[in-house]
């Protein structure tokens, strides 16, 4: 018996006779159901009993497959072939079967009139639970198994099986709810399905008009969504550039300081900067005041609209450009450059020549970031847009707004899909398959050569002023927190923060009895789960998609985007739809939440992975294979030291979104799983500022912190130059 | 224009009458144990202080701790949009299932025998989307007080729904000026709503946005039924109105909290906000309009297929308590309390002399909502300002 | 190496897409022997090589190492030794590190695997580098590490990817001497991969020439250089001036006569396909096969040319010489003689041991 037999085998008893085979209500790590009677219990039986004890016969099938496959493993194994076309063959079969009953019966029975004869009236089964999961993976490492004795993906059973556990978990936690809630632009209660539906509401000039072009009248949301976009994208990638190169390539004194201030807005809940752009530049804003009481001229609300949302976003993700771009700065191998110098080209011609160009799929990445975030944001959209349309604010009114209508929600949120998925492709195109292997096997030593003066000089430009206003922008975070009631009541208070975060000693014990903790304790917990799983999932597919070949790539890459491409409140309606009832009963729980986290942050991870690995020699990880590695080694031992700013970067980045995302959870949260963003939304509608502020302000400090320990802990990349050995 | 049901609305019933504290000794009370999940479309406070008081009544009541009711605070049409997407599997399956019982009470026991819903009661917000949603059918009927210690126009949101809502508070809508703001700049005092569609008003109001706010929705429902001229006067109104918006808000409270601040001179929304703002010591005076305006009322409505349906049940009584009621006004609500014993809230006297419309539930179905709001997106919001 | 770890290819295709990289060759290497795989970039020899490594998989038929099928498995799973063009040597990773890696990282195996680490560096001559990183050595030392760290893990079959290309010329010619006496030190099946014909003839027991993805010719470095069976391969071994003629048969039996219009400029004696008499064909003659004559001794079959370059290379000189029919040839003069003037006029032989005629 084989490792791989042994281990089919396992899994197939544990998932037959062991784990419960139907979600259990009430957190499964609690383990309360683990008790003597939780065999005869009919929701937490395993598979064995459900069809001996509860006569739910068609779960019988389920298990089969896989009894024969293992079967076929441990007494008629002959050659590799027929293995492998047994395990694929009983493999697809038991997917097939454990996916048909499951939607053949629900919650509430039969789904299918045509059933009714078939089973019995009261039958009716629970959404999947851990025994469930514990065979599907069976089923997908047998299936994984199969098509790698067949040579698949040159036989590399690790590889293999990374890429079907990810396409399921894709196909199921994004393709099946967003796909759900998508067919909607199709359905109109009176029509029934049908193209003209959705042709109607996608055609509306309120999408398309090209008005404001001649006259006064405005273009549709469309257009304006996108220009929106294209500015924020340039903006951010601009002064991510800046920032980054200011930060490797220049003697400028302030560093630190330009990095934490360049890092600072990633950090910060979407709606507390725009909320602090207010207070600086809003009607009664203290700039605004300023300047209206000095020049005794009314500069009205400037901030609601284009502009406003043009500085909140590029507040808000030049950290994100910077992020991709440092990597990719840093990752420029030095010896290029001075092979440019040696070949006579002066500083300007070897940046314009060849350091810009191989940062090109690092911009390309950033421009692509910038796009697709400024598309989805919806913070500052709903705190700071005004009456400038965009398509996330659109979709979050026709979901949760005065009139409800799914239909026009999901066909603005395939408009805005059509734009990133559009950005996306153009982005393909430009990189190219151009090599940009940098980092290669040969020792690299050298020193990064100087920027051109221009250069410098306009990132310094960029990058001060910038800093300096974001500087201003905290200041006025941190005073909103200490301030009782800001432009009525100016006086110095801790109140706002005693009320989040009281603790007291109540019974000789201490009990938190601030508003806060409940919902911040749960945050940061499910942000802690989320983020490991984030960048695992996020690396093992970046890995898959640079380093090996298989059929259907492109598509594969473009649904691992997808998640990401949508807005927010279109996955969190989808996962309500979806994830409800039976086969996958999830709502009200954290692990809902985690997977939301997990399946949108994932691209992030994806992209920092890939734009890292473009930059690393394939020739290594071939070495570590042909030296005898197999499965994790590799990446353990190579990938991941080797690409650690991506890692870290993709680390805090998914630990960060999943405090600060609101659109998505505030579907999903429940009373015990409440978040630290919908609580403090909430504080927000009722202008309570004053202590969503110093929430806020707490949590700036914790991801701060978080970002700190995990610098620490994962350390900066070894490159190994010459300039830094010597010292 | 159908109208299903009217009822005309006094100044009187806005009376304050002396309240005779017949302390309830609340014996629905007794016996509940385990949980509640409920829906709290209020404001945070509000929300954590009701099922805190929930939860120490039941203690009290059964001498254990044996029971927790907790919330999820969502605005009311995220609330009822949520509701949407958790039960539409179960008002599909009840829709098969329950096809062939024509008997009303049997068909009852079926629907709610079918439903599955893992939140027991949703609670406060605005009515407009509570009553949109009954035609989806996620609310179940239950006996709402309805009697004489009830407000009429609580009773008939009770009576509306065929007992599926229940009514805990009413709010008017208004608007409020900034004193200081309106004198600085020379402008009229406004009185009616026709008033604000002065031209010396341009760029002075913000209001909310259709799209977005239920008290935006109000806004227009009071337009389509203010006017003599029916909804063809409200329409041209509305777009005169628009001439003068300085902008469109996302929430409904907005306008008001920006007129307070002299971010604006004219805010519309709801008098209670706009009372409470000016107890704050804001510069902010209300208007009652001459036309006559709307209401909202703040339902109550226990979910289909709840799990707990005993504690939810209770959880409505208990919503209609004074004592319960009061708990609004001590967290800054001043909204009028449907019980008659309750003691309304100090400063709403004003609304003594309020005219009110007619609540005509045509303006509430789902169907002329959408319609309206898209007309409004369509025709009136792109017009130049 | 006592077991069998001979390399067998049977009828193996790669397509890429819908490129052919490699069509449907087929080869042995016995055990024990290293062999090249030798042509121009693009013939399919690297592809045939990641093939053997398991890198690449076969789109059809069978690889065999050690007479095991392994055409459909991973190449972790092959215990082959590959050394990369590019070394891949782990930055992250000292020299010792790099040399474990393949090697159980058991901590009850320690000992052994710093014993077996040691070893390998004392047999590629490494010493006190163990603690250095690849980006602190030099080309030759990062070689060194690169071909340490591919023995050390014992494998069956050893693959070389064009491993000289980045060293000078001068370490290049000691390293290859150093790899070829290495492989017949441990005894293993080594695959060599290059385009460079001078290293394949100094090392290979047999090479493989490979064009447009199929095996040209397969044989010893001598037979390749002596008998090529294609214009291709006299062309890309050894270098060769191409001159059409007439072979005529001779009065000897073995022997027939070269001759260029009407003139006779050698005779041949390899001539195995009697066919090829009396007919127009192609002569592949070597440039060190044409002979400077002195003035004086003009023999037999001899003829003038007229020198149009001469290059002195110290230990030979290299000429372009225009042959009296016309034709150009390139030819080089290993003898001690002064270099002939350019424009000068020389009498020439051509040694028919030097010459192929396909």
């Amino acid at each position: 018996m084989n490792r791989f037999t042994r281990k089919l085998l396992i899994l197939g008893i544990i998932s037959l006779l062991i784990l419960p085979w139907f979600r259990i209500d009430g957190s499964f790590w609690s383990f309360h159901w683990l008790s003597f009677d939780f065999f005869q219990d009919e929701e937490t039986a395993p598979l064995l009993l459900q069809f001996l004890s509860f006569e739910r016969w068609w779960l019988l099938p389920v298990i089969l497959p896989l009894c024969f496959a293992v079967a076929q493993l441990l007494f008629w194994h002959k050659n590799a072939k027929t293995t492998a076309t047994v395990q694929i063959v009983s493999s697809l079969l038991g997917l097939a079967i454990i996916i048909v009953q499951s939607f053949l019966l629900g919650d509430f029975g039969v789904n299918y009139t045509f059933l009714e004869s078939v089973f019995s009236e009261d039958s009716f089964q629970y959404g999947l639970g851990m025994g469930a999961v514990a065979l599907l993976y069976a089923y997908l490492l047998s299936f994984s198994y199969g098509i790698a004795l067949k040579g698949f993906m040159k036989g590399d059973v690790f590889a293999v099986t990374c890429l079907t556990i990810i396409i399921f978990l894709v196909l199921v936690f994004v393709f099946f709810p967003v796909f759900n809630i998508l067919i909607r632009a199709f359905w109109d209660t009176d029509v029934g399905y049908s193209l003209s539906v959705f042709f109607n509401r996608f055609g509306s000039p309120n999408i398309w008009s090209v008005n404001c072009f001649s006259d006064t009248a405005v273009c549709g949301v469309a257009w304006s969504t996108a220009f929106l976009a294209l500015m924020t994208a340039l903006s951010t990638t601009l002064l991510g550039l800046a920032f980054a190169l200011v930060v490797t390539r220049t003697n400028f004194r302030f560093k630190g300081t330009l990095r934490v201030f360049s890092v600072l807005p990633i950090i910060t809940p979407p709606f507390v900067v725009g909320m602090a752009l207010l207070l600086l530049l809003g009607n009664s804003g203290v700039v605004t005041q300023a300047i209206n009481n000095t020049f005794d001229v009314d500069l009205g609300g400037w901030i609601y609209g284009f502009w406003g949302l043009w500085l909140a976003q590029t507040l808000s993700y030049t950290p994100i450009a910077f992020l991709v771009l440092i990597g990719v700065v840093e990752g420029v191998s030095p010896s290029m450059e001075e092979a440019s110098q040696t070949l006579g080209a002066n500083s300007w011609k070897t940046f314009t020549t060849v350091t810009l160009p191989l940062m090109r799929p690092g911009l390309a990445n950033a421009f692509l970031l910038g796009f697709v975030e400024s598309m989805a944001d919806l913070g500052n959209a709903l705190v700071l847009g005004g009456d400038y349309q965009v398509l996330s604010a659109q979709i979050f009114y026709s979901v949760a707004g005065a009139s409800a209508d799914e239909g026009k929600a999901a066909s603005l949120a395939i408009t805005l899909l059509i734009f990133t998925l559009s950005a996306f492709f153009i982005q393909k195109v430009w990189v190219g398959n151009k090599s940009y292997t940098t980092v290669t096997g040969k020792g690299d030593g050298g020193v990064y050569a100087k920027l051109p003066r221009a250069v410098s000089s306009l990132s310094y430009m960029g990058a001060i002023p910038w800093s300096v206003f974001t500087g201003i922008i905290y200041l006025m975070v941190l005073l909103g927190g200490f301030v009782t009631l800001w432009g009525v009541d100016n006086s110095l208070t801790l109140m706002h923060y005693i009320d989040a975060f009281r603790i007291e000693f109540i019974n000789d014990r201490l009990v938190t009895t601030g508003v806060a903790w409940d919902s911040f304790l749960i945050t940061i917990g499910l942000a802690l789960i989320a983020m490991p799983l984030t960048s695992c999932i996020g690396l093992l597919t970046g890995y898959l998609l640079s380093r090996v070949d298989f059929p259907g790539k492109t598509y594969f890459e473009f649904s691992t985007m997808l998640s990401f491409a949508i807005p927010g409140i279109v996955i969190g309606v989808s996962y309500v739809v979806a994830f409800n009832q039976a086969p996958i009963d999830l709502t009200f729980t954290g692990l809902i939440l985690i997977l939301c986290f997990v399946f949108r942050n994932m691209s992030v991870s994806v992209r920092a992975s890939m734009a890292s690995l473009s930059q690393l020699d394939p020739g290594l990880d071939e070495a570590s294979v042909t030296l005898g590695s197999r499965g994790f080694k590799t990446i353990r031992k190579i990938i991941l030291p080797l690409i650690k700013p991506a890692i870290t970067a993709s680390m805090i980045y998914s630990f960060i979104r999943s405090i600060t995302s609101i659109s998505a959870v505030i579907f999903l949260v429940s009373a015990d799983y409440n978040l630290a963003s919908a609580h403090i939304i909430g504080l927000v509608e009722q202008n309570q500022f004053g202590i969503s502020i110093a929430y806020s302000t707490v949590l700036i400090v914790v991801m701060a912190a978080a970002l700190l320990v995990m610098k620490f802990l994962i350390g900066d990349r070894k490159i190994f130059l010459r300039s830094k050995k010597l010292q | 224009m159908k109208i299903l049901n009217k009822i005309m609305l006094t100044v009187s019933i806005l009376g304050i009458t002396v309240p005779s504290y017949a302390a309830s000794d609340m014996d629905y009370l007794k016996g509940l144990s385990g949980e509640m999940v409920s829906y709290c479309s209020n404001e945070p406070g509000p929300c954590a202080a009701l099922i805190k008081a929930f939860n120490a009544a039941v203690a009290e009541a059964n001498g254990n701790n044996d029971f927790k009711a907790k919330f999820i605070r969502l605005s009311t049409s995220e609330m009822i949009s949520r509701v949407k997407g958790e039960l539409e599997k179960s008002a599909a399956a009840a829709k098969r299932k329950c096809k062939n019982i024509t008997d009303a009470a049997e068909l009852e026991v079926c629907k709610e025998k079918v439903y599955k819903s893992k939140v027991d009661i949703a609670f406060h917000g605005t009515d407009d989307p509570y009553r949109a949603a009954l035609g989806d059918d996620f609310f179940s009927p239950f006996d709402y007080p309805t009697g004489a210690d009830v407000q009429p126009w609580a009773a008939g949101i009770t009576k509306d729904s065929d007992g599926r809502l229940g009514g805990a508070y009413l709010g008017v809508l208004g608007f409020g000026y900034n004193t200081e703001l309106l004198a600085k700049k020379g402008l009229s005092v406004p009185a009616c709503w026709k008033d604000l569609t002065k031209p010396e008003y341009k760029g002075q109001i913000v209001m909310a946005n259709w799209n977005t706010s239920g008290t935006a929705y109000k806004f227009a429902s009071t337009m389509m039924q203010a006017f003599p001229g029916g909804e063809k006067e409200g329409w041209d109104t509305v777009r005169a109105i628009h001439k003068n918006i300085a902008q469109y808000s996302k929430s409904g409270s907005k306008g008001g909290k920006m007129a307070a601040r002299g971010e604006t001179t004219i805010g519309i929304g709801f008098a209670h906000d706009i009372i409470s703002l000016k107890q704050k010591g804001f510069p902010i005076q209300l208007v009652l309009p001459c036309e006559g305006t709307l209401f909202e009322i703040g339902p109550i409505g226990i979910l289909r297929g709840a799990k707990n349906r005993k504690a939810a049940e209770a959880f409505a009584l208990f919503l209609y308590e004074p004592s319960t009621q009061n708990i609004l006004a001590q967290e800054g609500i001043l909204s009028f309390p449907s019980n008659v014993n309750t003691v309304p809230p100090e400063g709403l006297d004003v609304l003594k002399g309020v005219k009110l419309l007619p609540v005509n539930s045509y303006y509430s179905e789902k169907k002329v909502k959408g319609d309206i709001i898209s007309k409004w997106t369509n025709e009136v919001f792109p017009l130049p300002r | 190496m006592s077991t069998n770890s001979g390399v067998v290819f049977k009828n193996v295709s790669k397509l890429f897409d819908d490129f052919s990289a490699v069509d449907n060759i087929s080869f042995e290497v016995k055990s024990g022997q290293l062999i090249t795989l030798l042509g121009p970039s693009g013939c399919g020899k690297t592809t045939t090589l990641r093939m053997i490594a398991g890198l690449e998989l076969p789109t059809s038929g069978q690889i065999f190492i050690g007479g095991e099928d392994v055409s459909n498995v991973y190449a972790a799973g092959r215990s082959v030794g590959m050394v990369f063009q590019s070394y891949a040597l782990f930055p992250h990773m000292t020299v010792m590190q790099n040399i474990c890696f393949g090697l159980s990282d058991k901590s009850k195996d320690k000992a052994e695997t710093l014993d077996k680490a040691h070893v390998v560096m004392r047999t590629v001559g490494l010493k006190n580098l163990e603690h250095r990183y690849p980006s602190e050595l030099s080309g030759g030392q990062q070689q060194r590490v690169a071909i340490a760290r591919s023995i050390v893990t014992n494998p069956k079959v050893l693959l070389f990817d064009e491993p000289l290309s980045n060293l000078d010329a001068k370490l290049r010619r000691q390293v290859r001497g150093d790899i070829r006496d290495l492989q017949q030190e441990l005894g293993v099946t080594a695959i060599y991969v290059t385009h460079d014909q001078e290293e394949a003839l100094a090392i290979s027991d047999e090479i493989i020439v490979m064009k447009d993805g199929n095996i040209d010719q397969k044989g010893s470095p001598k037979a390749l250089y002596q008998y090529p069976e294609s214009p291709f391969v006299a062309n890309f071994i050894g270098e060769a001036n191409k001159v059409t003629g007439q072979l005529a048969p001779s009065e000897k039996d073995s022997e027939a006569l070269f001759s260029v219009n009407g003139k006779t400029i050698f005779s041949y004696a390899k001539l195995k396909q009697a066919d090829l008499l009396n007919k127009s064909c192609d002569a592949f003659i070597r440039p060190n096969a044409i002979v400077i004559l002195d003035e004086a001794s003009a023999e037999d079959n001899s003829f003038t040319a007229k020198v149009l370059s001469a290059v002195y290379m110290g230990s030979y000189v290299e000429y372009m010489i225009e042959a009296e029919w016309g034709a150009q040839l390139f030819m080089i003069d290993y003898s001690f003689n002064e270099p002939c003037e350019v424009g000068s006029s020389i009498q020439v032989k051509i040694d028919h041991r030097g010459v192929s005629i396909l």
